[in-house]
């Protein structure tokens, strides 16, 4: 079979890549050995929270912050796309999300501060509409805490806003009843809020308490699918607003902005293949011909593109594997940037850690390069998220960010057919 | 608390908790003063391993009998502390032959019943095994939670009357003409001094005894001698594995509880609190576990340590694998004239309770105290048992710690670390250490023990410090990537890293 364009990975990088190439009428595969680590990210898409790192005062407006990290950083992943490139990429993920139905908001002039279930705020860009709520600007603000769950403890979230936030925020408990013999996560939690009497038994909790006119912030549980109709039934029958807390993995809020996305991709024509690891690739003169998946009881796939997008991930996403002295690229072997240690000495370190700036080093067309020469070693590879070098998602909060951005033009790029330079 | 006991004890390890234990047993008025928490010393940082004594057979058969004597009453005493999951030799085609002769002699002599088991039969049970095995015979080692074999042994003398101040420091020592007479002391939280006196102080702060000797003006001559050890996720043999040949570096693998502690080497050191392994003494001591383990390198590391074995020399003699594993008692007044002191030094875990008794028979008769010593008899507990039963829901899922665990850990505790809760209940040791159940562990202390934001924030965040502290030496493979799934949590999700905390450092 031979396609287009092929995307390995399935996580926000390839998704973005996914529709950027199907936007522009092209035959699309993402094949991927996993689920991806979509899945347990919060759901938020941060573009830039802190720059530089070692700075503890959020970034207020991403787009402005993005112009000086392009120009002080040309290493890093935002400057190999460029700030139009960003651009792009926000104007499609918003227009898709309300296709999906999830209808995410917010823009990259703006960071709004979220709750996190620690009860830090994190600053965030894009992020599902319903959680669009400014903690700063609310009055009267209660936190609220499901009994069952094993992963979010209101009080410490609750006492860490008040110190940061100068106003008092309550907090509360509730028990749903629900005896499954055993500690609950946020999936198994929302699960159960996919039930009727659930959901009813929570909003006559939260009444007898007295939450009206009030921020009510709860952990992201409240359903897997129908959760904005909860959303809105607590709203309305509270009359009170809501906001979800993203979670320790499982995450909901991630789980579901992935599914969201592949189903509304598959609706477009994408063609998907999970679940199987990528073991071979046939690469020459410098391009990709085909890629071979393995399948039940070791059967080769073989899989032919135009071009191809390298979205698998980095070292948590298994597409960076480390080993006591270098780092591999999984797919295609490419040469990998590393650091000469793997790791500071404190783990809250405001410096970026050595490990997690280690990633394949690409062109200004995310083509992958030799690392010495700088030269492209595959011209129709386009290489996106967090697979690339030259950044520290984490202590910049960049993640989903990057994925999106570079992934899309990834996609873009790809749907060219790997021509760009030529 | 009473600034006058008869005995201060010092260090907080297997041995000091020991020797108070046998001190209260006979009734005599004592006080045990550690400079962090109990085990945190040399009695946390070994690989747990209760020794039959086979190890020892050949070179050091006083050694050996010792063991095999106490290792049948810790696993009587201790049964809290002990998982009696026996013990394998291993010897492969590659090893000597005729050490096999030797140590099965040395283990008859000793007293040690030895079973041997098939090559085929011994792989059946034990998979992980080289297929290269020759010789295999079973022997009654088991493992040991040094942790928890502290605290039973200090709650035991808490019992009877005995006090124990942890996270103190002994910064010297009050004499009177040429005998000891008290003990000056400085909380390491608070910062306040206070003086506790005393007829007798049994100074049994293993690698740290050269230090505090020095303190009261005595030299010993202690050479801190460095072992590194590393732990798998997973277990990797149900037995404690030994290879069958002279003790040389990684060649012991012990499974405690979830996990697998797999050791060491022997590399002299100047100090003490030498405690981290570096990327390269890991490397090395894979290459020797891939011997046994052939698969070795592909389980997922989870951890990297080191721990500081006290050997003493009286004469400057051998040191290292060389060196005695046997304890000795010095008695300072007989070396200097100084009295009113012994140092306990030297010795292993395994023999702890016999150097706790050897100390307090040599101490006793100066108190005028003639009761013998009974530590041999009486059970001792677990501070916070193991969950047996009907509570399923659990706030670390590795170790399957419960609620009820984290509150019995912290019982009448006006302070504590997320680590000294660990040591007790082995919250964070397995294969997540910790990215998990900090999170949960630092939010419930903080509802359940009124703790001020702050001050749960750097709960959470000392022990999340302290688990990567032995995992950066060892990011590679899954590690690398559970590293990355901490920082996920810890920095992406919580955004942690930039709340500010306030409370003093210790």
């Amino acid at each position: 079979m031979k396609y287009d364009v092929v995307v390995i990975g399935a996580g926000l990088a390839g998704f973005s890549s996914a529709l950027a190439a199907v936007e522009l009428g092209k035959k699309v595969i993402v094949v991927a050995k996993g689920l991806g680590n979509l899945y347990s990210s919060s759901g938020y898409i941060d573009f830039l929270g802190y720059y530089p790192t070692t700075t503890s005062w959020p970034v207020t407006n991403p787009l402005q912050a993005l112009e000086g990290l392009v120009s002080e950083n040309p290493e890093h992943p935002y400057a190999k796309v460029g700030k139009e490139s960003i651009i792009r990429s926000v104007n499609a993920f918003l227009k898709a999300s309300g296709e999906m139905g999830l209808s995410y908001a917010g823009s990259l002039d703006s960071n709004l501060l979220m709750p996190t279930a620690a009860g830090a705020l994190s600053p965030t860009s894009l992020y599902p509409g319903a959680n669009g709520k400014d903690v700063k600007k609310a009055r009267e603000m209660v936190v609220v805490g499901i009994k069952e769950l094993i992963d979010f403890y209101p009080l410490i979230v609750a006492q860490n806003l008040e110190r940061q936030l100068g106003k008092k925020v309550e907090a509360l408990w509730v028990e749903l009843g629900l005896d499954l013999g055993r500690e609950l996560n946020s999936y198994d939690l929302a699960l159960t809020l996919e039930q009727e009497k659930n959901v009813i038994g929570l909003i006559n909790k939260l009444k007898s308490w007295g939450v009206k006119d009030k921020l009510v912030l709860i952990p992201a549980v409240l359903g897997i699918k129908d959760w904005q109709q909860v959303i809105n039934r607590l709203e309305s029958q509270l009359e009170c607003q809501v906001m979800e807390i993203p979670t320790l993995p499982p995450s909901v809020m991630g789980y579901r902005l992935a599914q969201s996305f592949m189903h509304y991709l598959k609706k477009k024509g994408v063609e998907f293949i999970i679940g199987h690891p990528v073991v071979h690739v046939d690469c020459r003169a410098g391009r990709c011909r085909e890629i071979a998946i393995e399948t039940a009881a070791h059967r080769l796939k073989k899989i032919a593109g135009e071009a191809f997008c390298l979205a698998t991930g980095g070292i948590l996403g298994e597409g960076l594997q480390v080993f006591p002295k270098g780092i591999r690229e999984v797919v295609f072997n490419l040469p990998v940037k590393t650091a000469e240690t793997h790791s500071l000495e404190d783990f809250f370190s405001l410096e970026e850690q050595p490990l997690a700036l280690a990633g394949v080093m690409t062109n200004e067309f995310l083509q992958p390069v030799d690392v010495e020469t700088g030269e492209a070693a595959l011209t129709n590879v386009f290489v996106a998220g967090a697979t690339l070098a030259g950044y520290d998602p984490f202590l910049e909060k960049s993640g989903n960010g990057v994925a999106l951005a570079t992934g899309y033009r990834a996609g873009q790029l790809a749907a060219g057919g790997g021509k760009v330079n030529e | 608390m009473t600034n006058k006991v008869q005995v201060v004890v010092i260090g907080g390890g297997a041995t000091g908790t020991g020797i108070l234990r046998d001190l209260a047993l006979r009734g005599i008025d004592c006080l045990l003063v550690e400079q962090n928490d109990l085990a945190t010393g040399t009695s946390g940082r070994f690989h747990g391993l209760l020794h039959s004594g086979a190890r020892y057979v050949v070179k050091d058969l006083h050694s050996a009998v010792e063991c095999i004597q106490e290792n049948k009453i810790i696993k009587e005493i201790a049964p809290d502390c002990v998982e009696d999951t026996g013990g394998m030799f291993i010897a492969t085609k590659n090893d000597d032959l005729s050490y096999v002769d030797k140590w099965l002699e040395g283990c008859q002599r000793a007293g040690i019943n030895t079973q041997e088991v098939s090559p085929r039969e011994i792989l059946r049970e034990e998979p992980a095994l080289t297929p290269d095995i020759v010789k295999a015979y079973l022997v009654p080692d088991a493992a040991v939670d040094g942790f928890t074999l502290a605290a039973a042994n200090a709650l035991a003398a808490v019992k009877l009357g005995a006090q124990v101040k942890t996270y103190t420091k002994v910064i010297g020592f009050k004499k009177e003409k040429n005998k000891i007479c008290g003990v000056y002391l400085k909380d390491k939280y608070t910062g306040q001094e206070d003086l506790v006196s005393c007829d007798y102080v049994i100074n049994a702060s293993g690698a740290w005894a050269g230090q505090i000797a020095a303190l009261a003006g005595q030299v010993i001559n202690i050479t801190p001698d460095k072992g590194v050890l590393v732990i798998f996720n997973h277990r990797i043999t149900n037995r404690v594995l030994n290879h069958l040949r002279p003790p040389g570096d990684g060649d012991i693998f012990v499974p405690h509880g979830s996990v697998t502690v797999f050791g060491t080497t022997s590399k002299m050191t100047d100090n003490p609190e030498d405690n981290e392994a570096s990327r390269e003494e890991v490397l090395a001591l894979l290459d020797e576990g891939t011997h046994l383990i052939p698969e070795l390198k592909d389980i997922r590391l989870i951890r990297a340590f080191a721990g500081v074995r006290p050997l003493y020399q009286p004469d400057g003699g051998e040191v290292g694998r060389e060196a005695t594993r046997d304890f000795s008692i010095i008695d300072h007044q007989a070396l200097t004239g100084l009295e009113g002191m012994i140092s306990v030094v030297g010795g292993k875990l395994t023999t702890y309770r016999l150097m706790a008794k050897a100390a307090v028979d040599k101490v006793a008769p100066f108190l005028g105290n003639d009761k013998p010593c009974i530590t041999h008899k009486e059970r001792i507990y677990a501070p916070v048992p193991k969950n047996t039963g009907k509570d399923a829901h659990y706030l670390c899922q590795c170790e399957r710690v419960t609620k009820k665990m984290l509150d019995q850990a912290v019982q009448n505790k006006e302070r504590f670390s997320l680590s000294d809760v660990r040591r007790l209940t082995r919250l964070g040791m397995g294969p997540c250490q910790g990215t998990f159940c900090t999170f949960r562990a630092g939010a419930y202390y903080h509802e359940t023990r009124g703790l001020s934001p702050e001050a749960a924030n750097k709960l959470l965040k000392d022990h999340i410090e302290e688990r990567w502290k032995g995992s950066k030496a060892i990011l590679w493979g899954q590690q690398a990537q559970e590293a990355q799934l901490t920082r996920g949590i810890y920095l992406g999700l919580l955004n942690l890293e930039r709340l500010d905390s306030d409370s003093h450092e210790i």
